[in-house]
């Protein structure tokens, strides 16, 4: 297994699972943190972590999920640190993200399902985003979830079945709108 | 979903199952008892088609998020390979009570990226009396170009850093804690009598260890 190569001090076999995970943690963590910059140094210190880590990798998930675990932790701690410096900088995005919310479909970018896709995600909640992320994304069971979550296994489904109601219906009102323009 | 035209008061345990249907993640068991309901229930067929395309449309989306710089892989792949010779180069020596008590402490941290706050804050305080009765860090480099001052900062540690990480951040510094914590859980760290430039040079080592320090200030 490629853990146990990475445990046993082996940096060409790390080498391989950050080739292997390094789109994965970073796209994860950007979710959480919001900003490029942050999210790979966040990255960087999550597969530190690993390298550091893997011989406390318990089996008890898949590396996949451990991995994320990991992620999850670095990237909360990174949100929590910028909150503390920037709370009236978050209100200004806050507002500036109320600003971009499509209208009538004013521009020909926007007609694009990716990115009306992107900014109806913007609109949920983070806790939604972050399920529809491991479950549709990632693939993780939903007792992995529950696991990296800390929440009960119930929550997890009912929380991807209502945030995937609200990504719809998010997606039909910015298809009202393109069609009243 | 059973009954055409009724509202169920929440959904139905095959809806909420979907999406592990289509990831492939579910029990041999649910699986087939989703499969078995998808026969007979047209609701929950309907459910089914329409989370297969949100799959698909969330999917194209995230393909398209940026990914992270080549950069970022030659950096901590540096660290690590060196991180791998100084490990390699060690040489064993007999260990001090104090790093016998540094690993002890180690080894109560395990696994060490999870450690509660409570016990890092026991820990970090142990740490800060190893490194008070600790005469001089064994590992201090005196080269340098022009010594200067020993000059004193304060370093706020991560709180999930263990006791083992701060120990060799500060050793790697050549400093040692003076005192703290303080109110706002910073330390007081005396720094080795080195150049700036050296002194420069290994701040920004300690700044740049993963998950170590959260702030740095200097002593006025």
């Amino acid at each position: 297994m490629l853990v146990d190569a990475v445990a046993s001090g082996d940096a060409d076999a790390f080498e391989r699972l950050y080739r292997i995970y390094e789109k994965r943690v970073f796209r994860y963590i950007l979710g959480f943190v919001r900003d490029s910059a942050l999210a790979e140094e966040v990255a960087a210190d999550t597969l530190l972590a690993v390298w550091h880590g893997a011989k406390t990798f318990g089996r008890s998930s898949r590396v996949s999920t451990w991995i994320l675990g990991i992620a999850r932790h670095k990237a909360i701690d990174a949100v929590r640190r910028a909150a503390r410096g920037a709370r009236s900088t978050a209100l200004d995005e806050a507002a500036e993200l109320v600003e971009s919310t499509p209208g009538p479909l004013d521009d020909a970018d926007a007609r694009s399902v990716e990115r009306l896709t992107h900014r109806a995600l913007e609109l949920l909640s983070e806790e939604h985003r972050e399920v529809l992320y491991l479950a549709f994304y990632e693939d993780v069971p939903y007792e992995e979830i529950a696991s990296l979550l800390d929440v009960p296994q119930n929550t997890v489904k009912t929380r991807v079945y209502y945030a995937k109601r609200k990504l719809r219906e998010q997606l039909e009102h910015f298809a009202r709108a393109g069609a009243i323009a | 979903m059973n009954a055409p035209g009724t509202q169920p008061p929440k959904p139905h345990e095959t809806v909420l199952l979907l999406p592990w249907y289509l990831n492939r993640t579910l029990a041999e068991e649910e699986r087939r008892s989703v499969e078995e309901h998808l026969l007979v229930c047209g609701g929950c067929r309907a459910e089914l088609e329409s989370t297969v395309a949100s799959r698909g449309q969330l999917r194209a989306a995230w393909d398209q998020l940026p990914v992270p710089a080549a950069s970022l892989r030659d950096r901590v792949m540096s660290q690590v390979r060196q991180e791998g010779v100084a490990s390699a180069g060690k040489t064993r020596r007999a260990p001090s009570p104090m790093q016998t008590l540094s690993e002890f402490l180690q080894r109560l941290m395990q696994p060490t990226w999870v450690p509660t706050a409570a016990l890092a804050v026991i820990l970090l305080q142990a740490g800060a009396i190893t490194w008070l009765v600790q005469p001089q860090a064994p590992e201090i480099n005196t080269r340098g170009v022009g010594p200067v001052a020993a000059a004193r900062i304060r370093v706020v540690f991560n709180p999930h850093a263990t006791m083992g990480e701060i120990r060799e951040g500060l050793v790697a510094l050549g400093g040692f804690i003076v005192d703290g914590p303080g109110l706002d859980g910073a330390y007081v760290v005396q720094l080795p009598p080195e150049s700036p430039a050296e002194i420069s040079r290994r701040l920004r080592e300690l700044r740049e260890r993963p998950g170590l320090v959260e702030r740095i200030e200097n002593v006025p």
